[in-house]
């Protein structure tokens, strides 16, 4: 086991630098840069100032010689300074990570605790009004755009219930509040959120419970299970579910890109402070050392996810040993 | 019924709802198994061997449905309709006074649970076992069914053993809870040759000593041979022939009992080329008019494609065929 996590993180080495020279070159083939629009916005710039900067920020040299330069840098865990405010990428990154873990792995955890019950429930009472309603359910929620989603709830309990606040992870005076209340406040923020970013998975992991569940419930060892006089709950819970479940952890593993990635578009429209909104920003002004640096941290984020749903599948199914 | 029955079919119906057809999978089997006695039902795939096996266990699942009939079971001396008893009572049936073994011993055990955990789980249940006491039986189990390294065995998942401890395990399973009658739908199908054989001695060794009743379900009359007393023959969803085990083998009445008895390959008499019952098993939902054997009999006359045979008695036999009416 520990060889193969071994292998498996030298591995993602290669992955990692590739997810980089790719990075590198989209972003320096995207028209305009950090020069153009600092000119646009200042109408007096001289084309001087300009190659100023560009000598400044390296951007005169080949593309080449900037990625060998980035990467020695890499090699030293130097992710460069950011464009806008000079200060160092690691630092804007590790300011955001607790905001983006914290939505995150709430995030996994609700989204496990909701639909596989769901799934479960659905499947025992296959044909039942209630798993025809959850059918249906699951499909609208499967074909919701999130963004979409995002803007009618903060426009229903935001603005017109003004139930919640619609943005941000804390009240502006939350500094003043006695604990208890800064935690509620905290509650609040992360309700629309968290709801926008796993309403989509529950309908699709449910959905996949549902069928896992339903295919097992088939097999000849559930019929043992039944024949050593188990009752139903037992046979369900125990028996069925273990096995329903193998292939739920490799689905979370691979969903774990899709809550980082997702977090660009509703980090950005509920103002999370957290990596998707540093990405936004950042990609929107060019600021090329930041969007390496979280592109760099997102893939990371996600080989260790991978990774680590491996390991544990490896603990869940006896059948698979590394 | 006599006295001594420990279960008892009356007129089981088990049938298969598809939208508007049915599909009559068991259509009025009836028979009795004594106490400590051994009953063969044999027939083809399809002939509704393991759906009565599964009525009796009350194991059929959507869209099949038990229709009508009685499945009488002494339970504390009475006799009691396993039809009528409530899912959580039938649960104390089920694994505790009647036990199933499956054809499949690959797919029959979950893959995630060590054996220990899936044979000891019968026991808990019925008998309230736990912790050291549980553990001692689980071994007692294992080692009765013939695995001597029980150790090693119990620790084990199914996907490390071989098929033959496999089937054990499912034996021990079966057994641990003492139960008075055990199913075995087709046990030794799946697995070779000389497995099968310990299978089936470990089996009419356990009947013995444990005065057990059998249900051995088969489409292999050697088989049947070696553990049951008395035969039913199934065709099509019902009984056509049902006899003690010597008489049937020395002299089939059904001709579809000879035509089995024929397709059984033998050493000492080598031919080029096997006698099989020519045709195959009828559709359920659409099954012929008449007896249910007629496109497939040698023996075929014209009533028998119109009316269906009652039951004659020949000799104490049973049978249902138009030639000895």
């Amino acid at each position: 086991m520990a060889r193969y996590i071994v292998k498996r993180l030298l591995l993602s080495i290669p992955i990692l630098f590739g997810i980089s020279l790719i990075t590198f070159a989209v972003i320096h083939i995207t028209p305009g840069g950090p020069t153009v629009l600092q000119s646009q916005m200042n109408a007096k710039m001289s084309p001087d100032s300009i190659a100023k900067l560009k000598t400044l920020y390296d951007l005169d040299k080949p593309l080449p010689v900037q990625y060998m330069k980035w990467l020695s840098r890499l090699a030293r865990l130097d992710f460069g300074e950011s464009f806008n405010d000079n200060r160092p990428v690691t630092e804007k990154i590790l300011e955001r990570l607790p905001a983006t873990l914290q939505l995150n792995l709430l995030s996994l955890l609700l989204l496990f605790l909701i639909a596989v019950p769901l799934g479960v429930y659905s499947a025992a009472k296959q044909n039942s009004v209630f798993d025809r309603l959850f059918t249906s359910i699951t499909f609208i929620g499967f074909s919701v755009p999130s963004f979409w989603l995002a803007l009618l709830l903060m426009l229903f309990f935001g603005v017109w219930l003004q139930w919640l606040p619609i943005s941000g992870m804390a009240s502006v005076n939350s500094a003043s509040m006695p604990p208890v209340l800064q935690v509620y406040d905290r509650i609040q923020h992360l309700i629309l959120p968290l709801f926008v970013s796993i309403f989509g998975s529950i309908a699709g992991l449910s959905r996949y419970m549902r069928s896992g569940m339903l295919e097992v419930i088939r097999q000849d060892y559930i019929r043992t299970a039944r024949a050593k006089g188990l009752p139903e709950r037992e046979v369900l819970l125990n028996h069925a579910l273990r096995n329903a479940l193998l292939p739920v952890i490799t689905i979370i593993g691979l969903s774990i890109p899709g809550l980082i990635s997702g977090g660009f578009i509703f980090e950005t429209i509920f103002a999370w402070p957290g990596m998707g909104r540093l990405a936004y920003e950042s990609a929107m002004s060019f600021d090329y050392p930041v969007i390496m640096g979280v592109v760099i941290a997102g893939a990371l984020l996600t080989l260790l996810g991978n990774l680590f749903a491996d390991i544990a599948y490896a603990f869940a199914d006896p059948r698979i040993r590394y | 019924m006599t006295e001594t029955a420990l279960l008892s079919l009356k007129k089981l119906h088990t049938y298969f709802l598809a939208g508007k057809n049915e599909g009559r999978a068991v259509e009025g089997v009836s028979f009795d198994i004594g106490s400590s006695g051994s009953v063969g039902l044999v027939g083809e795939s399809g002939c509704g061997k393991s759906v009565t096996a599964l009525s009796i266990m009350r194991l059929i699942s959507s869209p099949g449905r038990i229709i009508s009939g009685e499945i009488l079971f002494e339970r504390g001396g009475k006799q009691v309709d396993l039809l009528s008893l409530s899912e959580k009572e039938m649960t104390k049936v089920r694994g505790g006074e009647i036990s199933m073994i499956f054809q499949e011993p690959f797919t029959a055990l979950n893959p995630v649970f060590r054996v220990e955990a899936q044979v000891g789980e019968a026991a808990r249940l019925h008998l309230g076992l736990e912790g050291k006491a549980l553990q001692a039986l689980v071994m007692k189990a294992l080692y009765d069914a013939g695995i001597k390294e029980a150790e090693r065995v119990a620790g084990s998942y199914p996907h490390e053993l071989s098929g033959g401890l496999r089937q054990r395990v499912m034996i021990a399973m079966a057994l641990i809870s003492g139960p008075k009658l055990l199913i075995a739908d087709e046990p030794t199908t799946a697995l070779d040759v000389t497995v099968q054989a310990q299978i089936l001695d470990l089996l009419a060794e356990i009947r013995v000593k444990r005065k057990l009743s059998v249900i051995m379900i088969s489409h292999d009359l050697a088989i049947i041979h070696r553990i049951c007393d008395s035969v039913n023959i199934m065709y099509s969803g019902r009984i056509v022939e049902s006899s003690g085990k010597e008489a049937l083998f020395k002299s089939p009445l059904h001709p579809y009992t000879a035509g089995l008895l024929k397709s059984i390959p033998s050493l000492s008499r080598i031919e080029k080329r096997l006698p099989a019952i020519p045709g195959n098993v009828p559709d359920l939902f659409d099954p012929p008019a008449g007896c249910r054997f007629h496109p497939r009999c040698p023996k075929a006359m014209d009533i028998c494609k119109k009316t269906e045979p009652g039951e004659s008695v020949v000799e104490g036999r049973m049978v249902k065929c138009w030639l000895y009416k």
